[in-house]
């Protein structure tokens, strides 16, 4: 079974982390020990569970825009040359702007609810959903889509037949990177100003000091990330059989 | 008639340093349902005369001519089979092979009654639903030949189409494509680098020479039709094998 050593890590560290709290002499409280999160776990879930539902559908929402807006986006470039001499180079540069120093705005122009928490997770998924297409897109095969051409395939013909299935690959690579980055985005986005969300749960429970309660928020923010990873891997089975057959 | 001419082509492929001169004067006519080989070394520019004629590459100088037409639309005349099978990894055999038919408008349900009649002729039979890294390398040929034939277009361009494959798959493939030829007649030109292939298969040879690539001979091969494996050994057949590899090594 291919999740045998990752468990046997996993269990391992917990392990080691829980001796580090018994042994050490600084005050508990500082850094809980798993078994302290455990403890919690069951009494907190009902509110993490209510909380984690708006962080999730920001997540997801986010997430769905961004695949749209980059797959349009990546047909364009590769329909008209200029957009991708002009735009992509911009596209990459815009990813040295720290999202979470613009953030801020977002709260001031789209206000507490969902909106600006969406805007963050566009933002932070796009980026590898645009790359990871464009460079797929770009990898099809030349004499394929010579072929095409002498079959008197259009533009858009060659583009739905070989472009974009030829990307697809690369394209769920891209999706697995920024599935995990959009809990993450909208975590981010509820720091800064919303009144629910896994976000704010966490900055309560640090000003608080009940860091026990901030690891179990951690715990639901992992467990909603590799959910939706797996989601992800499991709609790329579904979508591209050929390629996991090639790959047995 | 004569559904190809080449009328003196010149092509050279410009590189950043040098220009590389590729195919010199070619001159050469395939009439109505002939089948004409295309013999030559490696790297001689046999691919390039068929992207030539494909208009994928456009030609320094010389004519080519489609039905007696310059600069047809060889898209509706021609149907070409690249030297690699490239098939759509991400489609099935059956969606594979009505490709061009789909390309052109007609529905799936359609292309497929057609493909499907066809799939025993090309030994495909049980494997429509596969995709092509299921298949052995003869069956990717013949899906991609059969993808070619399906396209119904009056002329087909075979780039080598058995090249990759073992002596024996070989031989069963240009027997089986003498016997498709005789059932679909088209007009076929087909490139190889096997002078007893190109013997076996063709009505009329062309041998190229070492890059750039000029016409060294013109061989008809007038053995009769249906060609059968005994024929190879008889002395026709090697006498005209003998006069094309003399024109190679020269
Ligand atoms: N697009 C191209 N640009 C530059 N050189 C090319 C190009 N296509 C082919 N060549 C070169 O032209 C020569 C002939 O190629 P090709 O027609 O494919 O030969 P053949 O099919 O006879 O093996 C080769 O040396 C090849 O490297
Ligand atoms: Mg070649």
């Amino acid at each position: 079974m291919k999740y045998r050593y990752p468990l046997i890590f996993l269990v391992g560290f917990l392990l080691l982390w829980e001796a580090v709290v018994y042994i050490n002499t600084f005050p508990d409280w500082l850094l809980p020990a798993p078994s302290d999160v455990a403890a919690v776990l069951p009494e907190m879930l009902p509110i993490l569970l209510e909380h984690g539902q708006y962080t999730l559908l920001a997540a997801v929402v986010g997430f769905l825009l961004a695949i749209v807006t980059a797959l349009i986006l990546a047909v364009l470039m590769d329909v008209f040359p200029v957009l991708r001499q002009g735009i992509y180079p911009l596209v990459v540069v815009s990813q040295t702007i720290p999202i979470i120093s613009v953030a801020p705005l977002f709260i001031i122009w789209f206000g507490y609810g969902l909106l600006p928490k969406i805007v963050v997770v566009v933002l932070v998924c796009f980026f590898p959903v645009v790359v990871s297409v464009t460079q797929g897109m770009e990898a099809a095969e030349q004499d394929m889509v010579n072929l095409l051409r002498v079959m008197g395939a259009s533009t858009w013909q060659i583009i739905k037949e070989v472009r974009l299935p030829a990307a697809l690959p690369s394209f769920f690579a891209g999706l697995k990177i920024a599935g995990t980055y959009s809990i993450m985005g909208a975590v981010i986005g509820e720091w800064l100003g919303s009144s629910k969300g896994l976000g704010v749960f966490m900055t309560r429970a640090m000003h608080s000091y009940q860091f026990e309660r901030l690891f179990s928020a951690i715990f639901v923010v992992s467990l909603l990330s590799v959910l939706l990873f797996l989601a992800i891997e499991l709609t790329g089975r579904l979508v591209m059989p050929w390629h996991y057959k090639k790959e047995e | 008639m004569k559904k190809i001419q080449l009328v003196e082509v010149c092509k050279k492929y410009q590189t950043k340093e040098d220009t590389l001169p590729v195919l010199e004067g070619i001159s050469l006519s395939v009439d109505s349902n002939q089948f004409v080989c295309i013999v030559g070394p490696s790297g001689c520019g046999k691919s390039t005369i068929f992207n030539t004629i494909t208009g994928l590459v456009k030609q320094d100088s010389g004519r080519i001519l489609i039905n007696g037409q310059e600069q047809a639309d060889s898209s509706s005349m021609i149907s070409y089979m690249p030297q690699k099978d490239l098939l759509l990894p991400w489609r099935r055999v059956i969606d594979n092979v009505i490709l061009p038919l789909k390309l052109a408008g007609v529905s799936r349900s359609e292309a497929v009654q057609e493909a499907m009649e066809l799939m025993d002729v090309f030994g495909l039979k049980g494997f429509e639903e596969r995709y092509p890294s299921e298949l052995s390398g003869g069956m990717r040929q013949r899906a991609a030949l059969m993808r070619t034939i399906l396209a119904k277009k009056d002329i087909l361009l075979l780039d080598e189409p058995f090249g990759a494959l073992d002596a024996i798959t070989r031989f069963k493939m240009q027997s089986w494509l003498l016997q498709v030829w005789n059932q679909f007649k088209r007009t076929i030109l087909f490139i190889t680098h096997d002078v007893e292939e190109a013997v076996y298969l063709s009505d009329k040879i062309y041998v190229l020479s070492e890059r750039p690539g000029r016409i060294k001979l013109e061989q008809e091969v007038n053995l009769p039709r249906p060609r059968n494996s005994d024929m190879i050994t008889g002395s026709d057949f090697v006498k005209i094998k003998k006069k094309v590899l003399k024109a190679i090594e020269t």
